[in-house]
Order: structure tokens, then C-alpha cells, then sequence
């Protein structure tokens, strides 16, 4: 291994190395902790809870900077541990919603007593080709905002399952529901999302 | 033959499922694939829901550079906040896990 290691500037003695760790904490305080508040605001769209978030990974941060192997760089290693906090605060919000069950009253809204569409919920011919819509940062900004009006707790549920990159099963555990009730929710918030970007980008 | 057939609500709710749970049963897939086929409402929105869920990893995945909303005016961290956090790693005060 030939590879220039970020901590091997660090001296091997323990007691040089914990002031130097805290003074290397301090450079990645300037360094990134503002992209890291953009970052966390951005997701949670909550100032508050974004600087709670870029403190908590700081923290977290100085607790495992001893791990920290130097193969990332520092902004990615940091952006890995914020999103793992990010991730938590939002499995958290759907586990302490008092109505994170999913309900069936939204089905409703969209589909007939006999299951038909409703005429007005009909999914309705996107011109765009898929290709230009994922290209499109104002699409992006039209989905972030639909997503911002799915309830609370399903908005958890849609955010945490893509910002863990892990199986069904995995997921449904970390956030204490079963695997029926996760795939209904996504259903339901699916079934939302699609009409919410008919509505705000297909039919300006 | 009446088994075979799924309303729309029932072929929405497979065509999540698949993407979520990643496969359905025989009689599941089955179901669903005459469905699609006979409905041009399901199979567009069977269509739609792909794009969506493929936005949405984009929005959550590759985005960990990407940060700013173009519309908004940037919100800086405050130098209080700054000056709180340096204090708190200069106490090495731990981190709460959990």
C-alpha cells in the first residue's frame, strides 16, 4: 500500500496525537461545516435541526476521528456521517409521528369504491421524455417541494428509504414496521407524489 | 378468468410493491402484466412511478455535493453557532449517540 494516508501526518504518540486530532477538527470546522449545514438544511429544510444535525456529526466526528483511515478525504468522510444523522432524524420522525400508520383514506381520494381511477386523478400523458425530466434541477426542486407536502411521517419514511441504500427488510426494522405496512405507505406516497407533479409541473 | 383480474387500485398497489420489494409472486406478476396491458391509465402510471423513484435517488444520492437551492437566498451558519461547536470539541464533550 503505497497510498498517502490523510492521518500520517499525525505523530504515533497518543497524548500529541489527541491535541492534534482536536486541532485537525477544528480545520474541518472551517473547512466544511458550513457545506455540511447546506447540506443538512437542504434535506431537512429545517434551520434549526440542520445546525443540531452538523453539531451532532462534528461530535460523532471527534469520538471516531481515531478511525478515520485518510482513504476519503475528510469532506466525504464527514458527508458520510451526516447523512447517517440525517437518515436517524427522519426514521425518528416517522417512529414518533402519533399517525404513522398508513391510511387508507388517501387511496380513497384517488380510486373509486369498484377500484376505477377518480376522473380526476387519472394519471394523465407526461410530455417530457424521463431523460430530460431527471436532467431538469427545476423538476428536482418541483419534486422536493411535493415531497415537503407528503405527511410527516411518510416524508420520513420516502426520505430514509432512499438515503439508506439497504434492503426491504433492513429498513422496515430500523424503523419498527412491517414490511405490509412499509410498502403501503410507499404506494400511498407514491400515489401523492405523482399527482402533486401532474399538478405543479405537467399542467403550469 | 375473474381471478385474474386486478382493479386499478389493486394493480397500483402491485406495481409499488414490485419496486419496492423488488419481485412478486407468480400470480402477482401475472396479474399485473394483463393489467398493464389492458390499461392505458396503470400502464402510464406504472411508467411514471419508475421516473419518480429514479428522481428520487438522484434527489437523495448522488446529491451529497450538490446543496443549494437555486430559488432561496443562501442561510449561513451563524458565527455563534461556530464558536458554540469549537468549544464543545475543545471540551471534548461526547457525542449522545442514539
Amino acid at each position: 500500500m503505497s497510498s498517502i494516508k490523510y492521518t500520517s501526518r499525525l505523530p504515533e504518540n497518543d497524548k500529541i496525537e489527541g491535541v492534534n486530532q482536536k486541532s485537525m477538527l477544528k480545520i474541518w470546522v472551517a473547512d466544511y461545516a458550513d457545506d455540511l449545514f447546506q447540506r443538512a438544511l437542504y434535506l431537512t429544510s429545517h434551520r434549526e435541526t440542520a445546525e443540531d444535525l452538523v453539531q451532532e456529526t462534528f461530535l460523532a466526528a471527534a469520538q471516531q476521528v481515531a478511525r478515520f483511515s485518510g482513504n476519503s478525504s475528510p469532506r466525504t468522510w464527514l458527508a458520510a456521517i451526516l447523512r447517517n444523522k440525517v437518515a436517524d432524524y427522519f426514521r425518528d420522525r416517522y417512529r414518533k409521528s402519533p399517525n404513522n400508520q398508513p391510511e387508507a383514506a388517501v387511496e380513497d381520494s384517488f380510486f373509486t369504491p369498484e377500484g376505477t381511477w377518480c376522473p380526476e386523478a387519472m394519471p394523465a400523458e407526461w410530455d417530457d421524455s424521463p431523460v430530460n425530466l431527471l436532467d431538469d434541477p427545476n423538476f428536482s426542486h418541483v419534486l422536493e417541494d411535493c415531497l415537503k407536502h407528503l405527511p410527516p411521517a411518510w416524508h420520513g419514511v420516502v426520505v430514509y428509504k432512499f438515503l439508506e441504500d439497504r434492503k426491504g427488510n433492513e429498513i422496515c426494522q430500523k424503523l419498527g414496521i412491517t414490511t405490509t405496512n412499509y410498502w403501503q405507505i410507499l404506494h400511498r406516497a407514491k400515489l401523492q407524489l405523482r399527482h402533486c407533479l401532474e399538478k405543479q409541473w405537467f399542467n403550469q | 378468468m375473474k381471478y385474474l383480474m386486478l382493479s386499478c387500485r389493486e394493480a397500483t398497489r402491485l406495481t409499488e410493491k414490485k419496486l419496492t420489494v423488488g419481485k412478486l409472486s407468480f400470480w402477482g406478476n401475472l396479474q399485473l402484466a394483463m393489467h398493464i396491458r389492458m390499461c392505458d391509465r396503470c400502464q402510464r402510471y406504472a411508467g411514471q412511478s419508475a421516473v419518480i423513484e429514479k428522481a428520487l435517488h438522484r434527489q437523495f444520492e448522488a446529491k451529497d455535493e450538490t446543496t443549494q437551492n437555486l430559488d432561496e437566498p443562501k442561510i449561513e451558519l451563524s458565527e455563534f453557532f461556530r464558536e458554540q461547536l469549537l468549544q464543545r470539541l475543545d471540551n471534548g464533550e461526547e457525542h449522545k449517540s442514539g
